[in-house]
């Protein structure tokens, strides 16, 4: 019954030249490299904020209160006396990692699950099946808030609520990848020649699967961003840090006396989930060329 | 159920099989509800200062003091009888504050929504008319930052620029503070307000729109039927409204639907954004007051469009295909 030819020519020990086809088609898209250059430049001014930041940037009369653009404070001052460029600094580093940390979670978590209904099929996909599809009919939105609202606004109960509301299509992705591979030609031989199962799992299928995973993964890295930046706009963010969609929620009130408050935080944001977006886009050209379409869900 | 047509007995059918998912929905919520700490006897009663006294009373009236399995066929029971219970914080049944602030929330979303919705599928055939032209690129381009916009900052933005540098458009509310005179003034006052809010939200919606439709129809562009249909003489607009757009509308439908379950999530933002007063400052407030059956009911509410946006989508899909069975 399965008589499909393989077309994937599958891993070699060597990783050298599949490693050289990436880039080569990377070099064609032109938008890649832009995204990428600009996220890794986002990620190491934020890295590097202890040393970069001129201010403390929880620090009041670090200027002149509602001050606006001057050669001591770059982007303004907020109601506070805070200076807006540490706080831009300081913040993207918990917006940033709050955004990587939730896609990490949840991409082990749909792993896990994906996996193990997708290979071994049976009534543990049926139940863990049932499961993700009751996850999904929630109101995942009104979920997280209840959650961050009533269990603490820490910034690992925001990761966990984004998570906990984010696995369910990776999962459901992964599973339809381990469904396809596992009847492939490669797999087969791997078990007519004795393979261990986990071998079969970890070794065969799933860097096969990867492609699909990595796209998901930057796609889920900025819809974790906005979730988290939607969270501390509306006041429910980390009360002792400070984050992008915070510095959104502090400058609702100051609109019109300080139209930098809300300006680059909101930037900030923008530019890295463009970014991820448009590498996430990238990526899945290269990866997973056959597939034209990608998952997106709204809020 | 035999007799009628089709697609009445379709659609009877998928409404009752939507009555246990709302069940699990609402036990489900009912739990992680009452499952979390604190409850909303303590929120009131730090407000009010009360005495301990006070407080145990409250938490009586509010029957916080029964076990959680009684609590909630309490609640299970009152819903057959279409009663949503009663919110001490609005001191008002929670029904009566629903229906209340429900219409402000539809003129804004059902405008933004349904013109959003149009003005994506007709860009998404424009833009794939003239694939990857200058103007297709620049397109393509800004839709994806639409996407990428946090929706409250998109509103920000727009209130900075629209409504305090250039003064055109009112920047909070539903209504001026000054009286209006009723009757067409009136109307006005209200658009003008509107204006900002919906095309905050519109933005964000239309990008997902434009975006699936433009990838389709260029799927089904390449297609053999419209070659065909174009060597036989078709004019063009014909063959890329009634024969493509027919064709690739199935997947543009199917994000249209799943974006109406997640339009009370946009309300929210973008209700906190221009202080109007729907149902998305209703949910936020109640949260942050722990009013139990307030959210209860929004929940309720909520759950509800998501079933009913899955149950259009799926009538949709039959009378835009006719392939499509009712399973």
């Amino acid at each position: 019954m399965r008589t499909t030819v393989d077309p994937i020519v599958h891993r070699s020990s060597k990783r050298g030249p599949q490693w050289r086809a990436i880039w080569g088609a990377f070099s064609q898209n032109r938008a890649v490299p832009i995204a990428a250059s600009v996220l890794l430049l986002l990620v190491l001014l934020v890295l590097f904020a202890p040393v970069l930041a001129p201010y403390d940037p929880y620090a009041l009369g670090s200027g002149s209160r509602l001050g606006g653009h001057s050669y001591r404070n770059l982007m303004g001052v907020d109601n506070l006396g805070r200076d807006v460029f540490s706080r831009i600094l300081w913040g993207g580093r918990v917006s940033i990692f709050v955004g990587f940390s939730a896609a990490f979670a949840t991409t082990v978590l749909g792993l896990l699950v994906g996996t193990f209904s997708g290979y071994l099929g049976g009534w543990v996909d049926d139940i863990l099946m049932r499961l993700t599809e009751t996850f999904m009919v929630i109101p995942r939105f009104f979920l997280a808030l209840i959650i961050v609202a009533f269990f603490g606004a820490s910034i690992w109960n925001i990761i966990f609520a984004i998570s906990i509301l984010t696995w369910p299509v990776t999962a459901r992705i992964v599973r339809s990848e381990f469904l396809t591979l596992r009847t492939r030609q490669f797999v087969d031989a791997a078990h007519v020649i004795g393979t261990r199962r986990s071998t079969i799992i970890f070794r065969e299928i799933l860097p096969n699967a990867m492609g699909v995973v990595v796209v998901n993964a930057s796609l889920l890295t900025a819809q974790a961003m906005l979730l988290e930046a939607g969270l501390s706009y509306l006041g429910l963010g980390d009360p002792s840090l400070v984050t992008w969609g915070r510095m959104l929620y502090e400058a609702q009130p100051f609109l019109r006396q300080a139209w930098w408050m809300a300006v680059y935080p909101g930037l900030g944001i923008f530019l890295s989930v463009l970014t991820l977006n448009l590498l996430g886009d990238g990526l899945n050209d290269v990866l997973n060329p056959r597939s034209s379409e990608i998952h997106r869900t709204g809020l | 159920m035999a007799g009628g047509h089709p697609l009445l007995r379709y659609t009877v059918r998928r409404i009752l099989q939507a009555v246990p998912l709302v069940f699990w929905v609402v036990i489900i919520n009912f739990t992680i509800i009452h499952l979390a700490p604190g409850d909303p006897a303590i929120y009131l009663a730090s407000i009010t200062e009360a005495t301990p006294e006070a407080y145990a009373e409250l938490r009586l009236e509010c029957g916080l003091d029964k076990p959680l399995h009684v609590q909630m066929g309490i609640y299970l029971w009152k819903l057959l009888h279409l009663d949503l219970g009663y919110s001490t914080w609005h001191n008002s049944p929670v029904l009566g504050v629903i229906l209340d602030r429900l219409p402000a929330t539809m003129l804004l979303m059902a405008t933004a929504f349904s013109i959003a919705s149009i003005m994506g599928v007709i860009l998404g055939v424009i833009a794939s008319r003239y694939s990857y032209s200058v103007g297709d690129h620049l397109a393509t381009l800004a839709s994806l930052a639409g996407y990428s916009m946090p929706i409250f900052w998109l509103g920000q933005l727009l209130i900075l620029f629209f409504a305090l540098y250039l003064d055109w458009l009112p920047s909070q509310g539903m209504y001026s503070m000054r009286g209006v005179e009723p009757g067409w003034p009136a109307v006005l006052d209200v658009l003008k307000h509107l204006l900002l809010p919906a095309i905050t939200y519109a933005t964000y919606h239309m990008t997902l729109v434009f975006r699936i439709t433009r990838g389709k129809m260029q799927e089904t562009l390449a297609q053999d039927f419209i070659l065909t249909a174009k060597s036989k003489g078709l004019n063009e607009r014909r063959v890329l409204y009634r024969h493509a757009l027919r064709n690739a509308l199935l997947p543009v439908v199917t994000v249209i639907g799943i974006n109406f379950a997640y339009v009370m999530a946009g309300s929210v933002f973008t209700e906190t954004v221009f202080g109007w007063p729907g149902m998305g400052r209703l949910i936020f407030e109640s949260i942050t007051a722990r009013d139990y059956p307030m959210i209860l009911g929004i929940f309720l509410v909520v759950s509800m469009m998501i079933v009913l946006a899955n149950l259009i989508t799926d009538i949709l899909y039959a009378m835009i295909d006719p392939r499509v069975a009712y399973g």
